[in-house]
């Protein structure tokens, strides 16, 4: 191939500069792409690391001695537990005020208690594991047996009861078993010892079965201190045999496990040995009386972040329980009446600028004025509109306030946008319809403003991505209120500011994202609809 | 020598225009038979496109244009005696580059007695197939009439403008060039339908190709520098021309 | 620098292969007449000869002038200077026909001392008509309108001198019935004179119609 010098110089040129652009294309894209999953996944998925005075071991059927049956505790289908542990089961049944599932669940939902009519063994025995030193609260109801036990916690909203494990068998799917977890790990105070900076912190479940296996033999291998690990099991008998069963399934206890045989063994070797770590029941130590020092046990706990119920239920408790739906119902109105107030004022007044005012000096410096309000921080929008709106006008805090802030601010946009896409509109068609003894306004009606619709939809989106990102402005004229916006002047909350404040407030870092990836999607879903409209208006002209 | 009876169906005394202070067109006399095709001839910048959109009033577009001189159209002052609205139904115009709006081809043709207030579908069919068909254009699209107008050729849509312009019904037609953005084939086309329209309607088209001058039009004025030079029968000016610039011009020696 | 180079020169051109085919039936004219005076009868045969190259300047004219209407598509002036060049180069062509026929009389009288004296009356006629002749060229290559009205005028003239040799020749064929070959040779020779007239006549009106525009019948 014949090729010039010069002619190849410039073609390494052009490969040079097409490299270093693809580069940097190729690094933006991967950086927005991984903002926006990082946020999606994070809003989708929740991976979080609680610290939980039992392990995460649990048990559907709990034996309580080996007098009586064991125990199954139901709940409503609709409560949305795993499992519970014994301090929380306990406190559900016992505290003095009427609890709700919140602090367990994230449902605002109030707990109903039930329990089987006392006097009998089993249910004598169940009481008494519930109650602890406390007693169960006057909130619980009594169900004459498991049967209606079961039909009671099945049709009663956030119920809670237990039934003998027999009577288990054929609860079907009209009730949820809440599995229990009340093995804890003891440990000798040296355990827990700081020698130079360094302190055992907690235990993964992971950890304490090494432990117990025999395969870590010094407190350091797991992050504390020089000091050997010595095991202690409790008694092998019921109910002390859940245990063994769980920690070591097949049965073989390494030699450096030491066995005891009664729980007061148990604990005086607990007590006594340093670097002493032991597996019993919460409600033993706290039997026990004497203070045996519970080790922290690290659990994972992961699952789906944005669910549909997230969706569809209302927010409670400032954003911690619940849902968002009444949050984007707002935030829906928001826009919708932002909307209505500023394109008409907006889509007319570049009409206006574009096709009617003598193109002099006014004309100028009108455009001169929209296209500086269009550049001004929108805080500053929302410090005007705190002052004006809310108190010289005194709308107060709330919804008209933040729309017709919200309004001037995206008004420019509007009108810029409009004005862009009337001018490109060729003066052939307007041309082209006079001349066929159309007026003015028919023209513009009938010619101009079809032609220039697909221009005038992107910059109401822009305006509507705008809006829905903006949070400065609503701020100072919106508030924070997450129920459903009742009239014009209450104050009601918005995504943006939802997130906020749910991050500010440190309320929950996993809804936070939730949010987030919800703005995501509803930015992404105005844009494909629009350009889906966009296009299907340009097929219709012909483009 | 006995002459038919012609009607003028516009006549242009004494017409001065001003584009602020420059003057575009000088003292223009000029009058135009009905049923015949006038052609406007001339260099670029002469003014014949700035007298051919004085006639519909195309020019009360512009700011800062004064225009003196007698206008009539039927007898009747185009500025006192019409509404401009009224006037542009009567006397309709073709662009030189086809500008059909950015809608089907029906909803084109039907604009104009749309916008004059037919809404009756059946009327407006009609219209729009006679439309179509006076301008030579109904065989070729009528399997299309709703697809965007956008989509065909260039020639068809000056056809399909020039239909446009059929549809409101006018007495004249004023053509600004309407061939010159189009390939030879449209462009004998354009003329053939032109040659048919005269028996129906009255033509003025401004045009910078000889050669199209001499084929289509019946009469014929060359403008130079915003004034008339000549004017007269086609086929004199264009065999023995009486001013020596009309003959320089039109042999090509100058423009 | 006026527009359309090498339309203008094309048009040129014409023009000067016109005025030459022109002087080459000057020519023809004038050696035929000198042939048929001085009984050159090998200057007569050059002329028969030689008329071959003017019937091929008129094909080349004709076809240069068909060419630039193809292409050029002229108008006006531009339009009449190629029609009627087309015209008048038809009609020198048959004027130059006419000096072969003076050529070929004056062969086939070779030896006829007879007819000396009425050869004698003929030349005059011969030298009008020329001198038409002549005078057209020049109105042909100053484009003058006037000249060639005056040319023109030269018509009637010759048209009286055919008549009075007709009446000549035919009183001699009656004298003389024994050269009845020869004074009909004669009788054509100056009907064809008088149809020079006539062609030259011709050419005039395409000058005036190229200057003026307009077809004008000159001599009815």
């Amino acid at each position: 191939m014949i090729i010039s010098a010069h002619t190849k110089k410039t073609k390494r040129q052009e490969q040079i500069a097409k490299g270093f652009i693809w580069f940097f294309v190729i690094f933006t894209i991967i950086i927005l792409a991984w903002i926006v999953l990082y946020v999606l996944f994070r809003g989708f998925y929740f991976r979080n690391e609680v610290n939980y005075d039992v392990n995460d071991m649990k048990e559907q059927q709990i034996i309580l001695n080996e007098d009586v049956e064991p125990v199954v505790f139901i709940v409503h289908p609709g409560v949305r537990l795993d499992d519970l542990t014994m301090q929380e089961l306990r406190t559900i049944y016992t505290k003095a005020r009427k609890e709700k599932w919140g602090p367990y669940t994230q449902q605002d939902l109030r707990v109903e208690t039930f329990v089987l009519p006392p006097g009998t063994a089993f249910t004598d025995t169940v009481n008494g594991f519930i109650e602890g030193p406390e007693e169960i609260n006057k909130f619980a109801t009594t169900a004459a047996d498991p049967q209606s036990m079961i039909g009671k916690v099945s049709s009663t909203r956030g119920a809670i009861g237990y039934i003998p494990a027999s009577a288990a068998e054929d609860i079907g799917k009209k009730v949820k078993i809440a599995s229990i977890r009340r093995i804890s790990a003891v440990v000798h105070p040296s355990v827990k010892e700081i020698v130079n900076n360094v302190q055992m912190q907690e235990l993964t479940p992971e950890q304490l079965e090494d432990i117990f296996r025999g395969e870590i033999e010094n407190w350091r291998e797991v992050g504390g201190i020089d000091l050997p690990v010595r095991p202690i099991l409790p008694p092998k008998s019921l109910p002390y045999s859940v245990i063994h069963e769980k920690i070591l399934p097949d049965g073989f206890i390494p030699e450096e496990v030491r066995q005891t045989d009664t729980l007061e063994e148990f604990c005086e070797a607990i007590k006594t040995t340093p670097g002493a770590v032991g597996l019993c029941f919460y409600n033993n130590i706290i039997e026990t009386g004497e203070g045996l020092h519970i080790e922290e046990i690290r659990r994972v706990e992961s699952g789906m972040n944005l669910t549909i119920h997230y969706l569809i239920e209302a927010p409670a408790r400032s954003g911690a329980w619940g849902g968002i739906s009444t949050i984007i119902i707002n935030t829906f109105f928001l826009i919708l009446f932002t909307l209505l107030f500023s394109t008409p004022i907006g889509v007319l007044g570049a009409i206006y600028l574009v096709e009617y005012a003598r193109q002099g000096r006014l004309v100028k410096i009108l455009r001169l004025g929209t296209e500086t309000l269009a550049g001004i921080p929108s805080i500053v929008f929302g410090l005007f509109g705190s002052i004006f709106f809310v108190n010289m006008l005194g709308l107060g805090i709330g919804f008209i306030s933040a729309t017709l802030t919200v309004t001037m601010m995206i008004l420019p946009t509007i009108i810029r946008t409009t004005e862009e896409a009337l001018k490109a509109v060729p003066i052939s068609f307007r041309e082209g319809s006079l001349a066929l003894g159309a007026t003015k306004l028919q023209t513009i009606a009938r010619v101009v403003i079809p032609a220039a619709s697909p221009g005038i939809l992107t910059g109401i989106i822009l305006a509507v991505g705008r809006t829905v990102g903006e949070t400065a402005v609503l701020i100072y004229t919106l508030g924070s209120n997450y129920e459903l916006v009742r009239g014009p002047s209450s104050s009601a909350r918005v995504l943006s500011l939802h997130l906020y404040n749910m991050f500010a407030e440190a309320i929950s870092f996993d809804r936070t994202f939730a949010t987030g990836a919800i703005l995501i999607f509803i930015v992404l879903l105005v844009n494909y609809s629009t350009t889906k409209m966009i296009g299907r208006m340009n097929r219709m002209a012909g483009k | 020598m006995e002459k038919n009876e012609t009607k003028l169906k516009i006549k242009v005394d004494n017409l001065d225009l001003y584009y602020g202070d420059f003057q575009a067109l000088k003292e223009v006399d000029m009058d135009i038979e009905e049923n015949k095709v006038t052609a406007l001839i001339g260099p670029s910048g002469c003014g014949k496109s700035t007298f051919i959109r004085t006639l519909n009033r195309m020019n009360d577009l512009i700011d800062d244009v004064t225009i003196t001189g007698n206008i009539t159209y039927d007898g009747t002052d185009i500025y006192g005696g019409y509404d401009v609205i009224e006037l542009r139904k009567k006397i309709g115009m073709v662009f030189q580059k086809p500008n059909p709006f950015p809608m089907s081809v029906y909803d084109n043709v039907a604009y104009g007695p749309k916008t004059h207030g037919i809404k009756n579908k059946a009327q407006l069919d009609e219209i729009v197939e006679r439309s179509l068909r006076g301008a030579a254009l109904w065989e070729e699209i009528k399997d299309r009439l709703h697809k965007p107008a956008l989509g065909i050729s260039g020639g068809q849509q000056q056809r399909l403008c020039i239909a446009r312009v059929l549809a409101v019904e006018p007495d004249v037609v004023l053509m600004d060039e309407p061939t010159s953005a189009l390939d030879p084939i449209s462009t004998s086309r354009i003329e053939d339908l032109i040659d048919d329209l005269k028996k129906n309607y009255t033509i003025v088209i401004v045009t910078h190709n000889m050669q199209q001058a001499g084929r289509i039009s019946d009469s014929t004025s060359f403008f130079f520098e915003g004034v008339v030079i000549e004017t007269g029968p086609t086929e004199e000016i264009f065999f023995n021309p009486r001013n020596k610039k009309t003959e320089d011009y039109i042999s090509g020696r100058f423009g | 620098m006026p527009t359309r180079h090498h339309f203008q020169e094309e048009l040129q051109e014409v023009h000067n292969e016109i005025l030459k085919m022109g002087t080459m039936v000057e020519e023809a004219l004038d050696s035929a007449l000198k042939a048929f005076s001085e009984k050159q009868v090998v200057l007569a045969q050059r002329v028969i000869a030689e008329d071959g190259n003017i019937d091929e300047m008129q094909l080349l004219i004709e076809d240069r002038c068909t060419l630039i209407m193809a292409t050029q598509q002229p108008v006006a002036t531009d339009l009449r200077s190629l029609i009627t060049a087309i015209k008048i180069a038809s009609s020198l062509e048959r004027i130059a026909d006419h000096a072969v026929h003076l050529s070929k009389t004056t062969s086939r009288l070779e030896g006829k001392t007879q007819m000396d004296p009425l050869r004698k009356l003929i030349v005059p006629m011969a030298e009008e008509g020329i001198s038409m002749v002549k005078g057209v060229l020049t109105a042909l290559a100053d484009h003058d309108t006037d000249k060639a009205r005056e040319v023109a005028a030269m018509d009637n003239g010759l048209d009286r001198t055919h008549s009075r040799l007709f009446e000549t020749l035919v009183n001699f064929q009656k004298e003389h019935p024994e050269h009845a070959l020869q004074t009909t040779d004669l009788l054509f020779l100056i009907r064809f004179l008088e149809r020079l007239g006539d062609h030259v006549t011709h050419i005039c009106e395409w000058i005036i119609l190229r200057e003026t525009g307009r077809y004008t019948e000159l001599n009815k």
